[in-house]
C-alpha cells in the first residue's frame, strides 16, 4: 500500500487564516495573537502527521468477486483491517474510476471491516485500484492510500450490433462431443450424416472401426442432430471496429445461447472450442475482453492524480451536512463571539448569533438568497451607523461577524462546514485583539480547541466526544512546543507594521481628566488591574506612603474639578539619590489618556527610552496617549522636596473659587478664617469640621444635584473620597489657602510571585488634596484619612466590609487565605502573561537571542533558524513515522525491529511476504558476517511465533536488543 | 505437539528416501521432495508433463524406495471402470459371484495418462481415491493402506485426451510438472546405467510401519494461530477472483505445509512451508481460464502479494 498526504483547498484556507492572524498580530504588536496564530499553524501542520498516521496501520485487501459490464450492480468487496495502534477513522473507500465511494466511520483494531464498493465505470481496462482517502482529523490535509491489485478488470463487451448470425460450420461436428459433455445433451441423433476426420475428443463409439479395419484413416461417424453445426466466431473474418466487433460477437453469443447452437471463438492469439452454457459464454467473453484490452495494468502517477482529484470533489459535494456536528460547531462559535460583547457593537453580534442559532439549535434550513443578502445588508448598515464607516479594527471585526453569520446561513456542504470552522478560529482569535487579559486568552484557547474538536468529530462522523477530544488534546500537546519554539524564534516585524492598530480596552476604565461626583466611586467597583509595580532596589514603601499620583486638578467648580489650562513653569530637574529615593518599574495597562502613575512625588521617569520630567503640577505626563501596555521606570522622593517659590500665576490658579458661593458657606469659612492665625490652623479647622459634623464615608453616596457643594456640606454629608477632597480643597480656596486636588491610586496589594510586586487595581482609585503652606510648599493632606483613618491602611473592600478589625479577622480565615493565594497566583500569571507573552515583540526577541549569545537578531538569520527548527521537527516526525507499526504481538514487533536494523545496515529489507528463515538465509548469503546472529534470531522468532513456545522470548528480546549490525565495508 | 527431536529424526529418514529416488531421477530433487511431501500428507499426486520425462520412473522409484506395492494401469480410451476396480465374476464351483480385485488394490498406483480414459472411467478411479474403498455389487472392499495414486496426464494440447474437469482435479493434493532435465543431469542420464537396472537393485529406505508413523507425525505438526491467519489471508486473497480456493483447498495447503515442515525437520509450520507448497497445491485448483499456466501463475502472484500478518 502506497500512502501519501497531499494538501487540499482547505489547506489554502488554513494558510489564509493563519496569515491573516499573523498580519493582525503584527499590526497590533500583540504577542498573544502571535502565539495563537502560531498555534493554529502548528495544529494545522501537525494534522498532516495525524492524517498520515490515521492510514498507517490500515490494510486493505480484496475479498469479493469482481464486477463485469453485464452485472453493474455487483459490488467489489474489500476488507479493511487496522494493524497499528491507531484506529483509522473517517475513511472514504472507492474503486478508482467509480463514481461513488463508501464512507467508513472507523475500523476497529483487530477485526475485519467489510465494505462493498460500487464497481468502476467505463470500459477502460486496467488493473483494479482501491483508493482509501481520509481527511481526518481536521480536514486540512487529505491522506491517500492506494491498493494496486493485479487483477485486470475484464469488461465484457456489451452485446450490440444487428448483423445476421453467421452460418453454422458443419465441418466441425466433432466438437459436438464437447457440447455433449458440457451441456449433458447427446449429440447423437438418429440419422447417419456421414463421415469426417477424427478429432480430439470424439467418443470411441463414433469411430468408424470398420473403415479402420480396412486400413483407412481414423474416421468418425456423425449423426443427424449434430448437423446443426457450430457457429464459428472468427475475429479476423469480420471487418469491423474492434469494439463494435466485440459487441457483435457478444450479441451472437447471446443468440446462440438462446437458440441452443454451439459456438466456437477464434481470436488471433487464442481460441475456444465449441460449447454452450453460461460457463462457456463467460470464458468466451473473458477472452474477448482480453482481446480488446490494450491498456497497461498499473497506474501511472498521472492516473493516480486524476483519480485523487476526481474522488475528492465527489466526496465534498455528495455528503450532506449532518445536523449534530453543525449544532456543536454553532455552539462553539457562540462561545467564541460571546465575549466580544462590550467591545463590538451588539447588533453585529446579534446578527451572527441569530444566524448560528437558526442553523444550529433550531435546525432550520438554508433561507432564500434574498433573505441572506438582506441579513448582510442590515448588518452592514448597523455597523456603518455605529462606527460611522467600516475602517478600523472594531468595524472590521463587526463586519466579519456579519459575514460569518451570512455564511452560516448558507452552509450546505462539508466544505462550508470546514470554512465555518476556520472562520470560527479567526473569530476566537479576534477576542485577543480586543482584550489582553490572561483569562481571555485561556477562553480563546478553549474555544479554539473546541472548534478543532468539532472538526475532528465531523470528519469522524461517529457519535461520541471522547475520541475527537483525545485527538484534539494530542494535537494540542504536540502543537504547543512547536508554536512556542516559533514564538521565540520566528522573526517579528517582517511586515513592518509596528503596532499600527491600537490595543485593548482603554477609555472604559481608568482615571479621567475630570473629577465628577460619583465617578471615582463607580471606578472603584472595577476589579481590573490599573498597573503593577516592581521595586528593584528594595522592599515596597509602607502602606501609608503608597500614594500613586496620576493627575493634578486645578480648576475648581464646587464638587466638580477640572484639570484646567496648562501653565508655564520652571523645571528644577533633580537627580535621584539611589539610597533614599525609590525606584519603581511600573507596568501600566493602557488607559487611553496621557497620565503616568508614580509614587508621590515623582522626580523623573523613563518610558521607551524617553526621559519624562514632572510637569508644572508635579505629575508626570506622557507626550502620547497610553494605548499600549507600557513599562515605565520612575524615581520618586517620598519626603517633601525642598521648598520653592509658588509662581504668581500658579497661586492665582490655586485660589480660584467658583462663582455663586452660598452665604452660609461663606459664613462658615469666614468664621474659620477669623479664628485662625495661619493657614495650618485653617486646614486643621476644616479637618475638624469634617470629623465632628457627622460626615460619613461611603462608596454609594447617591447622586448630587448642581448645587452639590452645599448639599454635601450641610445636608447629606455622605460622600466618597472624591467628595471629601473636592469640597475640602474648595473650602480651603474660599478661605484663601492655595490648594489643588490630586487623583491617583492609594495602596496596592503585594504579591510575592515573580520576585515580588505590587498590584494596583482600579478599585484603589483615590483622590486627595494638596495645600500650599508657606513653610513646606505643597503639602499632601488626605481628608479621607482624617475621616476614616483605616481606609488608608487597608484595602477599600476590606474597609467597606467592616474596618480594620473585621479585615484582620477576615484575613485569618482559611477561605480568605486560600482565595487570596489563588488570586495572587492568577495575578502573577496574568502579569507574566502580559510581560512575557503579550509584550514580546521584535525588541524582546532580539534581546532574548542576544542574551543567549546566539545571533544578532537579523531577519534572515531568524528565518534561517526557524526553517532549521521546522526542518528538524519534520525530520523527527519522519523518523518517528518510519518506526514499525506497533502491534499487540510482542514477538512480531521485536522481529520487525530486528529487520529494520538489518535494513539500516544496508541489507535488502525484508519483503512483506518473506518468512523468517527465508529472510535469514538471504541475509546470510549477502552478509556472511551477520549470518550467525540473524539465523539465531530467525530461529527463535520462528519457534516463538509459530511454534507456540513462549520460553525463548527473553532470549530473543535480549538478542534483538544487543543486535547491532553495522554497514558493510565491502572488501 | 510433536517433539522437535522426533521431527529431526523423521527428516533424516525421509532424506534417505529422497536421496535414493534422486539417484534414479536425476536433477529433479525439488519435484521428488514435493512428491514425498504429498505422500506424507496422504494426498494423491498428479504429474502433468510431456511423455518421456520420467513420470513413470518417478512413481516406480518412489514405491520402491518406500517399500510399497506398486501397480500400474495404462489408461486408454476404451478402458472401463471394471478394468481398474475389479469385477464380480461367477464362480461355477462355488455357484456364487466372486469379486476379482482390480489393479487399484495396491499401495502405489500409477494411473498412466489418466486423461486418455473416458470421464466415466476417470471418475471411478477418483471415487476410489477419495473414499479409500471400492464398492462393487453392494459390497465394500477397503483399499490397502497407505494408498497413494500417482496419475500422469499429458498436456491438453495432445490429441485424443479428456482433460480432467475442475472438480476432479481437486481430488489431487498436488500437481507437479517434471520438465526436461538440465544439461548436466541429462548428460549423467545418458552416460549412466540403465535406469530400470538401478531400480531393480534399489533397497527400500522405509518400512510401511515407519511410513505410516510419519504420516501420523505429519498430522501432529503444529500450526500456530499466526500461521493460520496467514493461510486465511491467502485464501481470502484468492477469493477476490471468482474461482477462489475452497475450504478443502485450505485444508490441503495446510496438510501439505505440515508435511513439508516435517520434511525439513521442523515440528511447526512456517509461512515458508506454505509458500513452498503453494504453487503445486493451489495451481490446479485455481485453474479456470483458457490456458493451463494461469493457475500456477496466479498462485505465485498470491504468494507474492499477500503480506505476512
Amino acid at each position: 500500500m502506497k500512502t501519501r498526504v497531499r494538501w487540499n483547498r482547505h489547506t489554502l484556507a488554513l494558510a489564509a487564516v493563519v496569515g491573516g492572524m499573523w498580519y493582525a498580530a503584527e499590526a497590533q504588536s500583540n504577542g498573544a495573537a502571535h502565539l495563537i496564530a502560531l498555534l493554529a499553524g502548528a495544529m494545522g501542520a501537525l494534522s498532516w502527521l495525524h492524517a498520515r498516521a490515521n492510514l498507517r496501520g490500515l490494510n486493505v485487501r480484496l475479498a469479493g468477486a469482481r464486477p463485469s459490464a453485464q452485472d453493474e450492480t455487483r459490488r467489489i468487496v474489500v476488507e479493511l483491517r487496522a494493524e497499528g495502534s491507531v484506529v483509522p477513522c473517517g475513511l472514504q473507500v472507492q474503486a478508482a474510476g467509480a463514481e461513488k465511494s463508501v464512507f467508513v466511520e472507523r475500523v476497529p483494531l483487530g477485526s475485519v471491516t467489510r465494505v462493498e464498493l460500487p464497481p468502476p465505470k467505463g470500459t477502460a481496462q486496467r488493473a483494479l485500484r482501491i483508493v482509501v482517502r481520509s481527511v481526518y482529523p481536521l480536514g486540512l490535509f487529505t491522506a491517500e492510500a492506494m491498493l494496486q491489485t493485479s487483477w485486470i478488470r475484464r469488461v465484457h463487451p456489451k452485446p450490440a450490433g444487428d448483423l445476421p448470425l453467421p452460418a453454422p460450420d458443419f465441418n466441425l461436428q466433432g466438437d459436438a462431443a464437447v457440447v455433449a459433455m458440457t451441456t449433458g445433451r447427446s449429440s447423437e441423433g438418429d440419422d447417419f450424416a456421414g463421415l469426417r476426420e477424427w478429432r480430439a475428443g470424439d467418443s470411441p463409439r463414433q469411430i468408424d472401426w470398420r473403415a479402420v479395419a480396412r486400413g483407412g484413416p481414423l474416421m468418425s461417424k456423425t449423426w443427424g442432430s449434430s448437423l446443426q453445426g457450430v457457429v464459428v466466431l472468427d475475429w479476423d473474418a469480420w471487418k469491423l471496429e474492434p469494439d463494435a466487433r466485440a459487441s457483435q460477437f457478444a450479441r451472437w453469443m447471446e443468440q446462440c445461447e438462446s437458440a441452443g447452437h454451439p459456438y466456437a471463438l477464434r481470436l488471433p492469439q487464442a481460441a475456444i472450442q465449441a460449447g454452450l452454457g453460461p460457463a462457456h459464454m463467460r470464458r468466451c467473453l473473458d477472452l474477448l475482453a482480453a482481446q480488446t484490452n490494450t491498456e497497461e495494468g498499473t497506474a501511472t502517477a498521472r492516473e493516480w492524480k486524476e483519480d485523487a482529484t476526481r474522488g475528492d470533489i465527489g466526496f465534498e459535494h455528495e455528503a450532506h451536512l449532518p445536523a449534530r456536528p453543525l449544532l456543536l460547531l454553532s455552539l462553539a462559535l457562540l462561545l467564541a463571539i460571546w465575549p466580544l460583547h462590550g467591545h463590538i457593537t451588539t447588533s453585529a453580534i446579534l446578527v451572527c448569533a441569530m444566524s448560528l442559532v437558526w442553523r444550529g439549535p433550531l435546525r432550520m434550513g438554508v433561507p432564500h438568497v434574498m433573505a441572506r443578502l438582506s441579513v448582510i445588508a442590515a448588518g452592514t448598515a448597523a455597523v456603518w451607523t455605529e462606527y460611522d464607516g467600516l475602517e478600523g479594527m472594531e468595524p472590521g471585526i463587526a463586519m466579519l461577524l456579519v459575514l460569518a453569520g451570512a455564511k452560516m446561513l448558507e452552509s450546505r456542504t462539508p466544505r462550508d462546514f470546514q470554512i465555518m470552522a476556520l472562520i470560527g478560529w479567526f473569530l476566537a482569535f479576534c477576542l485577543l485583539l480586543l482584550d489582553n487579559q490572561l483569562s481571555r486568552a485561556v477562553w480563546v484557547t478553549g474555544v479554539f480547541l473546541l472548534i478543532a474538536g468539532c472538526m475532528a468529530r465531523f470528519r469522524r462522523n461517529t457519535p461520541g466526544a471522547r475520541e475527537p477530544l483525545r485527538t484534539t488534546a494530542v494535537l494540542f500537546a504536540q502543537a504547543i512546543p512547536l508554536a512556542l519554539m516559533l514564538f521565540f524564534v520566528f522573526p517579528r516585524g517582517l511586515l513592518n507594521l509596528g503596532g499600527a492598530l491600537g490595543r485593548s480596552r482603554f477609555g472604559e476604565t481608568g482615571i479621567d481628566a475630570t473629577l465628577d461626583p460619583g465617578k471615582i466611586a463607580t471606578l472603584a467597583l472595577s476589579s481590573d488591574v490599573a498597573f503593577r509595580v516592581r521595586f528593584p532596589d528594595g522592599p515596597p514603601p509602607p502602606v501609608e506612603q503608597r500614594y500613586w499620583r496620576c493627575l493634578t486638578l486645578w480648576d475648581c467648580d464646587g464638587l466638580r474639578w477640572r484639570r484646567g489650562p496648562r501653565m508655564g513653569h520652571v523645571t528644577f530637574p533633580q537627580r535621584p539619590e539611589p539610597g533614599s529615593d525609590v525606584r519603581q518599574v511600573i507596568d501600566l495597562e493602557p488607559h487611553g489618556k496621557n497620565w503616568v502613575p508614580a509614587l508621590d512625588r515623582p522626580l523623573r521617569a523613563t518610558a521607551r527610552r524617553i526621559l519624562l520630567l514632572p510637569d508644572y503640577d508635579d505629575s508626570i505626563t506622557s507626550p502620547v496617549k497610553v494605548i499600549n501596555a507600557e513599562r515605565i521606570e520612575v524615581w520618586s522622593r517620598l519626603q517633601l522636596p525642598p521648598l520653592r517659590e509658588l509662581p504668581a500665576h500658579h497661586r492665582e490658579a490655586a485660589l480660584k473659587v467658583p462663582e455663586g458661593i452660598s452665604p452660609r458657606l461663606q459664613q462658615l469659612v469666614d468664621s474659620w478664617r477669623a479664628a485662625a492665625t495661619n493657614d495650618e490652623e485653617i486646614v486643621q479647622q476644616v479637618i475638624e469640621h469634617f470629623r465632628t459634623q457627622r460626615f460619613t464615608y461611603t462608596l454609594d453616596p447617591g447622586e448630587y444635584s448642581d448645587d452639590s457643594l452645599d448639599e454635601f456640606l450641610f445636608e447629606r454629608r455622605t460622600g466618597f473620597c472624591e467628595h471629601f477632597s473636592a469640597s475640602f480643597a474648595t473650602l480651603l480656596r474660599i478661605a484663601g489657602v492655595p490648594s489643588r486636588v490630586i487623583v491617583g491610586y492609594l495602596g496596592g496589594e503585594y504579591s510575592d510571585h515573580n520576585g515580588g510586586y505590587l498590584i494596583v487595581k482600579q478599585s484603589e482609585v483615590h483622590a486627595w488634596t494638596e495645600v500650599w503652606l508657606e513653610r513646606y510648599g505643597w503639602q499632601r493632606i488626605d481628608p479621607t484619612a482624617a475621616l476614616a483613618p483605616d481606609r488608608v491602611n487597608i484595602d477599600l473592600r476590606a474597609w467597606l466590609a467592616g474596618g480594620a478589625e473585621a479585615a484582620e479577622r477576615q484575613r485569618r480565615s482559611l477561605w480568605w487565605r486560600t482565595t487570596q493565594r489563588i488570586r495572587l497566583l492568577w495575578d502573577s500569571l496574568s502579569y507574566a502573561w502580559q510581560d512575557e507573552v503579550i509584550d514580546f515583540d521584535q525588541e524582546s526577541q532580539r534581546n532574548l537571542l542576544e542574551s543567549l549569545g546566539l545571533v544578532r537578531g537579523r531577519h534572515g538569520i531568524l528565518l534561517a533558524a526557524s526553517a532549521l527548527g521546522i526542518f528538524l521537527f519534520a525530520y523527527g516526525v519522519a523518523w518517528w513515522l518510519r518506526r514499525p507499526t506497533r502491534t499487540s504481538d510482542p514477538w512480531l514487533s521485536a522481529w520487525r525491529r530486528a529487520c529494520m536494523k538489518l535494513a539500516r545496515a544496508g541489507v535488502r529489507p525484508r519483503l512483506a511476504n518473506e518468512g523468517p528463515l527465508a529472510y535469514a538465509e538471504c541475509v546470510s548469503r549477502s552478509r556472511p558476517d551477520l549470518a550467525e546472529a540473524t539465523s539465531r534470531l530467525a530461529e527463535l522468532y520462528a519457534s516463538g511465533r509459530y511454534g507456540g513456545g513462549e520460553d525463548g522470548f527473553q532470549e530473543f528480546k535480549a538478542l534483538q536488543a544487543s543486535f547491532k549490525p553495522r554497514r558493510n565495508v565491502r572488501p | 505437539m510433536l517433539p522437535a527431536a522426533t521431527a529431526k529424526t523423521a527428516a533424516k529418514q525421509i532424506e534417505t528416501v529422497i536421496h535414493r529416488v534422486s539417484e534414479i531421477i536425476l536433477g529433479k530433487e525439488e519435484v521428488v521432495r514435493l512428491a514425498v511431501t504429498c505422500l506424507l500428507a496422504r494426498g494423491h499426486l498428479l504429474l502433468e508433463d510431456q511423455p518421456g520425462v520420467g513420470k513413470t520412473m518417478l512413481s516406480q522409484a518412489l514405491a520402491q524406495a518406500l517399500g510399497l506395492g506398486f501397480r500400474r494401469v495404462q489408461f486408454t480410451s476404451d478402458l472401463l471402470p471394471a478394468d481398474i476396480l475389479g469385477a464380480s465374476i461367477y464362480d461355477r464351483e462355488s455357484g456364487a459371484f466372486h469379486f476379482h480385485r482390480g489393479p487399484v488394490f495396491t499401495q502405489v498406483l500409477l494411473a498412466d495418462e489418466i486423461n486418455r480414459a473416458t470421464p466415466k472411467t476417470q471418475s471411478a478411479l477418483l471415487e476410489a481415491m477419495e473414499e479409500g474403498r471400492v464398492t462393487a455389487d453392494g459390497a465394500t472392499h477397503p483399499l490397502p493402506v497407505p494408498f497413494f495414486v500417482i496419475a500422469t496426464q499429458n498436456p491438453s494440447t495432445q490429441i485424443g485426451t479428456f482433460m480432467l474437469p475442475e472438480s476432479q482435479l481437486d481430488r489431487f493434493l498436488m500437481r507437479l510438472a517434471l520438465g526436461v532435465p538440465d544439461r548436466d543431469a541429462e548428460r549423467a542420464l545418458l552416460e549412466g546405467q540403465e535406469r530400470r537396472e538401478l531400480l531393480r537393485t534399489m533397497e527400500p529406505a522405509l518400512s510401511v510401519i515407519e511410513l505410516q508413523q510419519m504420516q501420523d507425525w505429519t498430522r501432529a505438526v503444529h500450526a500456530a494461530p499466526a500461521l493460520l491467519d496467514y493461510l486465511q489471508d491467502l485464501l481470502a486473497a484468492s477469493r477476490a477472483q471468482d474461482a477462489g480456493l475452497s475450504p478443502r483447498a485450505g485444508l490441503a495447503v495446510l496438510s501439505a505445509a505440515r508435511a513439508w515442515a516435517l520434511l525439513n525437520g521442523r515440528a511447526m509450520v512456517l509461512p515458508e512451508d506454505i509458500q513452498a507448497v503453494a504453487v503445486p497445491v493451489m495451481g490446479h485448483r485455481l485453474e479456470h481460464a483458457i490456458d493451463g499456466t494461469i493457475g500456477a501463475e496466479f498462485a505465485r502472484q498470491l504468494i507474492a502479494e499477500t503480506p505476512l500478518p
